[in-house]
């Protein structure tokens, strides 16, 4: 199961269709077909070789399609990073998975250079997208490369099982959480999500969620197997998102929880800028019960999913709640091909229902491995891959979600591991001890509060702070919010009360600039 | 500090989160909000790097004002408080 032999199939059955549509290309099917083609011999002619691995410092771009599936043509591992992470983030993300060959947005490399060429990465293995920078390899150039026409590139990756793609989690450990896939467990997810809710060749779909993210692959892996077309957002607004579902007639669309959210308050009853949407999912953080009560009343679509699923497992519960309103509690049942226990602290199934315990899901989607690390057997469990979440199933079988075995912060449906923000400000020479905690924000789902003690006879300057953040932090990690402590409070083990501290700053306004106080 | 140095120094800052898309607009009307181009995740640091970038403190009322979705209109704050 492979990704150029659906690339092959799609391109002979719909060469003149449109594949993939953004604002400033478009592109058919035997057009990608050849222009995947052509990227991937040049990359070969480069020295490329099977399953190395080849980083893309991108935006969502068509640029970036051609590149992922031109990596696939060749059987060489994808590994997206994110253009707005913190310098150090990317350079230890590139570093930590062995990234011999890099693609990067053109306004990064004059910051990067230096550092990639300390990574041993050559100057020719180097690639600019979107403009040319002098003595460097351009994507534009290497797909328009004139190369021998060839019938068929042969890899020994047969049945598509080889590590394909790497995607990275910041991680609560200090190298950032690598989770493995191969073409085969991609193409399976996206043969599943068109099945799920029923989408075939003459829909429409839209990618409004970073590339970089596991759910943002279906709209790049469905056209390919469907002969659909995704319109490809490079940047995600409520407004442009309303604009092109309307312009391009989507018919179908999954965004994060608090990308529905934010636009759900936009939206009039039966809204007629989404009269062609007729599926809309939720994904990657759970929807508040106001946002779900909008979506009802306001029927913004046919049908409205909620889901539930983690990056390792894909999708695992599926719940459609334009017809099933009385479930909007629950997350809906398991999905096809998944099975759902609620396990104990000994690993045991709890079979009670309505009883909660572990989300623990054997799943046909399941990820490889995490790479350079065995967490993978530590998380499962005769074949049930631990989510972390806790929750039940009730009578009818609905998984609930109560909460979460890890302190995990979802800032705009990115998990934030408190660990990476506190390891990154407890650096900091003011810094005696930090601690992080997440309250409700109302545009990110949840804000970022950093609790600080300082170091004797240090003082506190918000712009210094402001300036330590931008260098070392991403996007998603920036504090909304410093408390200055003399102390925390402790818990029943002597170690601090995040709970404690949660309860106390619970109704923080966070929706200001970057202040901090002294407590 | 000129006009023109804030929106080159704000331009790049911009297209180093990706490309600016001006849809036959000019670049100082580029509204970087609306297109997307700084998410609500990456707001804050967005405001952080042009406080950090120009040494100013951007007051609470002018943080999620219409002027400082736009080129011009952030280019038009700096500028006031330097």
């Amino acid at each position: 199961m492979k990704i150029y032999y659906y690339l092959n199939l799609v391109a002979k059955n719909y060469p003149n269709k449109l594949a993939f549509i953004s604002h400033t290309k478009k592109i058919t099917f035997l057009e990608l077909k050849k222009k995947v083609e052509n990227l991937a011999i040049s990359l070969k002619n480069n020295g490329i070789k099977s399953q190395q691995k080849v980083g893309i410092l991108s935006n969502n771009s068509i640029d970036y399609i051609i590149v992922e599936l031109a990596c696939a043509v060749i059987d060489v591992v994808v590994v997206p990073i994110s253009v707005s992470m913190a310098k150090k983030d990317i350079i230890k993300q590139i570093k930590f998975t062995d990234v011999k060959y890099i693609f990067l947005w053109h306004s990064v490399y004059h910051d990067l250079q230096k550092n990639l060429l300390k990574l041993k990465i050559k100057k020719n293995n180097i690639t600019t997208i979107g403009k040319k920078i002098k003595n460097v390899n351009f994507l534009d150039e290497l797909i328009n490369t004139k190369n021998k026409i060839i019938n068929r590139i042969k890899t020994k990756n047969k049945t598509g099982s080889n590590p394909f793609l790497i995607i990275l989690t910041s991680g609560s450990t200090s190298n950032p959480k690598a989770i493995v896939f191969s073409q085969k467990t991609k193409l399976l997810r996206g043969f599943s999500a068109a099945e799920l809710y029923n989408i075939n060749k003459s829909d429409k779909l839209i990618l409004g969620t970073p590339i970089k993210q596991s759910i943002s692959q279906r709209f790049i892996h469905l056209p390919i197997i469907l002969g659909c077309t995704t319109v490809v957002m490079e940047n995600f607004s409520v407004n442009l998102w309303l604009d092109l579902v309307k312009k391009h007639k989507i018919t179908f669309s999954i965004l994060v929880a608090s990308q529905i959210k934010n636009i759900s308050k936009y939206l009039k009853i039966k809204d007629s800028r989404l009269r062609t949407l007729k599926k809309l999912v939720s994904c990657c953080a759970e929807l508040d019960a106001q946002t779900k009560n909008m979506i009802i009343k306001k029927k913004i679509c046919r049908d409205f999913y909620d889901t539930y699923g983690a990056t390792e497992v894909g999708t695992v519960t599926n719940l459609n709640l334009s017809k099933s309103p009385s479930k909007k509690n629950s997350l809906g049942p398991s999905i096809k091909n998944v099975n759902i226990k609620i396990l104990d602290k000994n690993n045991n199934e709890i079979k009670e229902k309505n009883k909660e315990g572990v989300i623990a899901c054997k799943s046909k989607f399941i990820f490889s491995y995490y790479f350079k690390s065995d967490l993978k057997n530590k998380s499962t469990f005769k074949e049930y891959f631990k989510t972390g979440d806790i929750g039940y199933l009730d009578n009818a079988g609905m998984l609930h979600l109560t909460g979460r075995e890890k302190e995990i912060i979802i800032v705009g449906g990115v998990n934030v591991f408190p660990e990476d923000i506190e390891r990154v400000l407890d650096s900091n020479s003011i810094i005696k001890k930090s601690s992080v905690i997440g309250l409700k924000e109302k545009r990110l789902g949840e804000g970022i509060i950093a609790f600080i003690i300082l170091r004797k006879k240090k003082k506190f300057n918000l712009f210094e702070m402001k300036k330590f953040c931008v260098k070392n932090l991403s996007d998603y990690q920036q504090p909304h919010k410093f408390i200055i402590l003399k102390k925390f409070p402790l818990g029943g083990y002597g170690k601090i009360s995040k709970y404690k501290l949660k309860m106390k700053y619970k109704n923080t306004d966070l929706s200001k600039n970057i202040r901090a106080t002294f407590a | 500090m000129k006009i023109d140095n804030i929106e080159k120094k704000i331009i790049e800052i911009l297209e180093k989160r990706g490309p600016i898309i001006k849809k036959n607009k000019k670049i100082t009307d580029y509204n970087f909000i609306e297109n997307g181009h700084v998410d609500s995740v990456g707001f804050i640091k967005f405001i952080s790097e042009i406080e950090t970038k120009f040494k100013i403190s951007i007051p609470n009322r002018l943080f999620y004002s219409k002027k400082i979705s736009s080129v011009k209109g952030l280019t038009w704050i700096v500028k006031k408080l330097l």
